[in-house]
């Protein structure tokens, strides 16, 4: 079975952005959850009476709160706080501009495990697609051929864009269900020296990768990137094609901008 | 992935034949027909049958309509089955996500008896 473990302090996290063939390169400074890593929160953020889409075309109106019905699919949901005070009580996960030093990486478990699991970026954009766009996937979508994974998912969370997820149920039990964070709080760096980013991108300096899986690039995306490290990302060496030297003299003029921004 | 729960299910003593109606404390209302997920496979663990004398059918559907038995277990006297740990799972897998599995029992008499078994739902293994 895939693991899916955190990062400690010192360790390197590349966030791969699909669409752009791009990466931001992150050094983890220190861990602020470190010893309690999980966040117990409870059934999928769905209420009593909520109305949803069936995979057969109609609809289905929940019973109970967590609640997906049978051959049925949640609307996009955040995740709302259970916590007083956080940036936005709609989202638990989001991060305001200020906070550009910090990230989450979080891995969340759904019980049972054949729930399925859909990100969008932002909110209510999907983002699951066969030969590169010109077929959407995703849950309710295709006949649930591709576009989602069961039980577990992993992503980074950046400031200042909130994700969405769609979640499905494609048997004939209406089921109850849970959700189980596994998160990092990461204070981060912007890696910026030319010749460690190009060790780490040729993947000669060991870095755990996650990928935002994208099949458009959404100016949400595109503004937090800019806002958040006043750049959208290095873009990937060719290896074999190109020198460390010439890849450095590339990325060189990206480092006055992230430096400018986290100054 | 990887989900075991437990299902339960009795007869109630209403007839000498009937499908299961299965409950779970990951359902929120009882089921007779269990639609296995797409790509994936249910495999059915230890089946532990108590009460009154009965036998207890598998039954499985590759179209969610017609189904055939594939495994049956008897309660020959009252009392219950022995579990047998040692036995390999049931193999019941989803090509099309419509795919189904149910219980059916049968018994001379409604008489109550009652079945209680794992299922875990896990990857079906199409790379292997």
């Amino acid at each position: 079975m895939e693991k899916f473990e955190l990062l400690k302090p010192d360790e390197y996290l590349t966030l791969y952005i699909s669409y752009t063939n791009k990466a931001i390169v992150y050094r983890i400074k220190s861990v602020l959850n470190a010893n309690y890593p999980y966040f117990l929160y409870g059934p999928l953020p769905i209420n009593k009476g909520e109305v949803e889409p069936t995979f057969n075309g109609g609809a289905y109106i929940t019973q109970a709160p967590g609640e997906i019905g049978p051959q049925s699919y949640t609307m996009y949901k955040q995740f709302p706080s259970t916590l007083m005070n956080v940036y936005d009580p709609s989202d638990m996960w989001y991060l305001d501009k200020s906070s550009r030093d910090e990230i989450f990486h979080i891995i969340q478990y759904v019980k049972p495990s054949w729930v399925m699991i859909e990100q969008q970026i932002p909110t209510g954009t999907n983002q699951a697609t066969f030969q590169n766009g010109r077929v959407s996937g995703g849950i309710g979508i295709n006949n649930n051929t591709f576009g989602f994974r069961r039980g577990v998912y992993e992503t980074v969370q950046i400031p200042y864009i909130h994700y969405g997820w769609v979640y499905g149920n494609d048997t004939s039990m209406d089921i109850t269900t849970q959700v189980l964070f596994k998160y990092g709080e990461y204070k981060i760096e912007i890696v910026t020296d030319p010749m460690l980013v190009y060790q780490i991108l040729t993947r000669r300096i060991p870095s755990k990768e996650i990928t935002l899986t994208l099949s458009s690039y959404p100016n949400e995306l595109r503004n937090a990137l800019i806002s958040d490290y006043g750049f959208e990302g290095y873009p990937m060496p060719v290896i074999g094609e190109m020198s460390g030297n010439s890849y450095i003299s590339q990325i060189q003029p990206l480092i006055p901008q992230i430096k400018e921004v986290f100054k | 992935m990887g989900s075991l729960i437990q299902l339960y299910g009795t007869t109630g003593g209403i007839g000498s034949t009937g499908t299961f109606q299965l409950t779970s404390v990951w359902l929120l209302s009882p089921v007779q027909t269990i639609t296995i997920p797409k790509g994936t496979v249910a495999k059915i663990w230890s089946k532990h049958v108590t009460g009154q004398p009965v036998t207890v059918n598998l039954l499985y559907s590759n179209d969610g309509t017609n189904f055939r038995v594939v495994e049956s277990e008897t309660l020959g006297t009252t009392g219950e089955t022995s579990p047998n740990n040692k036995r390999k799972p049931i193999i019941l897998p989803s090509v099309n996500g419509v795919e189904a599995f149910q219980l059916q029992w049968s018994q001379t008499s409604g008489y109550v008896s009652s079945v209680q078994f794992d299922v875990e739902f896990g990857e079906y293994d199409l790379e292997g």
